[in-house]
């Protein structure tokens, strides 16, 4: 008959004997790998990343490349989608099966790392000496340390089609002088003097990189202390501002620019050359460049005052590589990584696709050898460098929902269900509930 | 009586008149139902008992799960956006799951007509609800409706051009998944096509010899005599419809979009859970979710006393 705690203490009793077997005098090399069960797959690595096939194709080149480097770790790839791929990430996370390495976004930085699934790299001793200045500390966190370390730098831009404007007869802005009314103004003309169907920018009210360039110019930033760091006033006159995108032509209505934004990229309007400028991140110049047939021009954000040094632009990290705080492998994971990020080889196959490299001799090394579509994103780096404003605050945690709670107020906003002071409000209300 | 009479006269009666045994001897049936019993065990109570403890917790995912008594519920009554989803979805039911079973009846009454090439309309009409709840169609319906979808061609076609695109608009999105839930009907119309054979000629006979019309045939022979079906299909679509997730995922490309039209309780429950790592909230909702569906199921068998008629 057994009790509870018999039961109980036979539960303990069993795994221990079987520890103690293990340490036995006849446990064959039981002292020499002091212990450790794993030592027989203890080079084996799991990578995640989201990507696209460019990115999926060079992420296989360089493990390839990798095992030349350390022939005795085998790496099992997990590419995806951006969209599946924090839904998958977080039920890994629940169930104890985190990937050892994943690519990581500022976003989600700190909701992974403050609640103690990522590494501290530096503590791991990754090499980060090479990097440049402020390009290492966007992944630290307070209590973790190194949370993650930066795969490439980019910033936010305008990509234009030149073809659209050839079409309208209208001339590209001077992106150093052009204002948010010159943008809508300009993109009138281009939507008057094409055929209907044809708008000169896509709705822009909610893209949350622009929003973040908006806000910083009106003096406020996105985040500040860990909460909204914005004010109703500003986010009402960016919902005014989105609502005079669709209302003068600009752009197009509220129910054409749902179906854009999820669309593929290769069928969106801009690729398709139904538009004639839309905003992105500098790491996607590479993609759309390809999509579109006289290629893409690269100009700045436009300002408040109507000059470029007042743009309030800064280098985000376009994406991170992060080591799980549970890998049964981390001097393993650590050391693919330290490839990664500091391998001149390493750079030479991912060239630009994730940002340019934050390690300098990285840098150096590929910048020779780019393309004519990676030069693009790279100038524009070089151009803006010295007219950066402030770093901005890394995102608190719940701050990864923000872009679809300025989705949706945008788009009741844009669909008449709310005024544009109604969906300010309502922007703060509930990121503010998010981040709580 | 079919036996999807029998069963469903079993649902609503819920008695076993039976005499008891004295000494019965399970241990042989134990053992056969085996398979089955851990399987209920394993995948459904544990983790229900699991889910149920998690609904009275805080839980990320990333660290343990901690105790906060009822603050998952009461935070229900100020979720704004939880009661948009009920919304949704209680419309998407209470009218989707009506049309899909007028739907199912008429072709399943058309089809009992004896005409040749049965069984072939019968897979034909039949396909949609194999197909209706994947990926694959969603994606279509998605194309479809869109802007440049077929819909607005064939719309353009007949002179009405410009139509916005129907998934793309918060008055009409919803709509469209209703629509693609009436389509799916094939499961409720093989059912009722099994009762319509069950009803004996001889009615329709005599009642045609007193000259009724084939109109107040139906209503009065066929309807009457297939109430006891009508309401087993009724049980299980509202009990269906209530968790419908694929299509509202897919059509609106996970965001429950535009502004929220199509966000059913299952996504935002989904988008809690995974999307914003409060698994505890998640799991309170899913109970809600029961809750409400054990309600409207037992709503459903106390009103069935006053219109399903069984023939004894």
């Amino acid at each position: 008959m057994y009790t509870r705690r018999s039961a109980l203490a036979l539960g303990l009793a069993v795994p221990g004997l079987a520890g103690l077997a293990a340490c036995g005098p006849n446990a064959s090399g039981g002292s020499s790998s002091g212990g450790e069960e794993g030592s027989a797959d203890s080079g084996s690595l799991r990578l995640a990343w989201w990507g696209n096939p460019t990115r999926n194709e060079n992420t296989e080149n360089v493990v390839a490349a990798y095992g030349d480097v350390a022939p005795d770790v085998t790496i099992s790839l997990e590419p995806g989608e951006w969209s599946g791929y924090w839904d998958k990430l977080a039920t890994q996370t629940a169930g104890g099966d985190f990937p050892d390495i994943v690519q990581m976004d500022e976003k989600y930085l700190a909701e992974y790392g403050q609640r103690g699934a990522l590494l501290d790299l530096a503590g791991a001793g990754l090499d980060t000496s090479e990097f440049a200045e402020g390009s290492v500390e966007v992944g630290e966190l307070p209590e973790v340390g190194l949370a993650a370390i930066n795969a490439g730098l980019n910033s936010f831009c305008f990509l234009i089609n030149p073809e659209v404007f050839d079409e309208a007869g209208v001339d590209i802005p001077d992106d150093t002088t052009w204002t948010w009314d010159d943008l809508i103004d300009t993109a009138v003309q281009i939507s008057e003097s094409t055929p209907d169907g044809t708008y000169g920018m896509t709705q822009m009210s909610t893209v949350q990189g622009l929003f973040q360039v908006y806000v910083r110019q009106a003096g406020q930033d996105q985040y500040k202390d860990g909460a909204a760091g914005f004010d109703a006033a500003t986010a009402t006159e960016w919902f005014e501002w989105g609502k005079r995108i669709q209302e003068s032509g600009a752009g197009p209505d509220a129910s054409t620019s749902v179906e854009d934004a999820s669309q593929s990229m290769d069928q969106s309007l801009f690729a398709t050359g139904k538009v004639a400028m839309t905003v992105a991140w500098s790491n996607q110049v590479v993609a759309h460049d390809g999509l579109v047939p006289e290629g893409v021009t690269v100009l700045r954000p436009p300002s408040m005052t109507g000059s470029a040094s007042d743009a309030q632009l800064w280098y985000k990290a376009s994406m991170y590589w992060a080591v799980s705080a549970n890998s049964a492998n981390p001097e393993a994971a650590v050391a693919f990584v330290d490839f990664l990020v500091n391998s001149p080889e390493a750079g030479k196959i991912l060239s630009v696709e994730r940002g340019v490299p934050g390690n300098l001799s990285v840098r150096e090394a590929i910048v020779p050898d780019l393309d004519e579509a990676n030069t693009k994103a790279v100038d524009f780096l070089n151009a803006i460098e010295s007219e950066l404003g402030p770093a901005p605050e890394i995102t608190p945690q719940g701050g990864g929902e923000f872009e679809s709670i300025l989705t949706r107020a945008g788009e009741d906003m844009l669909f008449g269900n709310v005024t544009p002071e109604e969906a300010g409000q309502r922007l703060l209300d509930e990121l503010g509930a998010a981040l709580s | 009586m079919s036996a999807v009479g029998e069963l469903s006269q079993i649902l609503s009666r819920g008695r076993n008149r039976g005499p008891r045994e004295k000494h019965p001897d399970n241990r042989a049936g134990l053992v056969f139902m085996a398979p089955w019993l851990l399987g209920l065990l394993g995948i459904t109570i544990l983790p229900m008992l699991a889910s149920l403890y998690l609904s009275f917790t805080d839980y990320s995912m990333l660290a343990a799960p901690e105790w906060v008594g009822l603050e998952n519920f009461q935070r229900m009554w100020g979720d704004t956006r939880l009661h948009n989803s009920l919304i949704v979805t209680f419309t998407y039911v209470l009218v989707g799951t009506p049309l899909q079973l007028i739907a199912a009846l008429l072709l399943a009454v058309l089809l009992n007509q004896g005409m040749k090439g049965l069984s072939f309309y019968r897979s034909v009409f039949y396909l949609p609800s194999l197909l209706g709840g994947s990926v694959a169609i969603s994606i279509l319906w998605r194309q479809m409706f869109g802007a440049n979808g077929l819909v607005n061609q064939f719309l353009g076609a007949l002179g009405f051009t410009g139509m916005p695109g129907w998934v793309s608009n918060p008055d009409t999105a919803l709509w469209t998944i209703i629509l693609l839930h009436v389509w799916t009907f094939g499961s409720p119309m093989i059912i009722f096509l099994a009762g319509l054979r069950q009803i004996p000629q001889m009615y329709y006979e005599a009642a045609s010899v007193d000259g009724a019309s084939k109109v107040s045939q139906f209503f009065r022979i066929t309807i009457p005599l297939l109430t006891p079906i009508i309401f087993f299909n009724l049980v299980l679509q509202v009990i269906n419809a209530f968790q419908t997730f694929t299509q509202a995922f897919v059509v609106s490309g996970g965001t429950g979009g535009p502004s929220d039209s199509t966000m059913f309780y299952t996504l935002y429950l989904y988008q809690k859970g995974f999307g914003q790592f409060d698994m505890g909230y998640a799991s309170a909702m899913a109970w809600l979710l029961l809750v409400i569906v054990a309600i409207f199921t037992a709503i459903n068998f106390f009103v069935s006393k006053f219109w399903v008629h069984y023939d004894d």
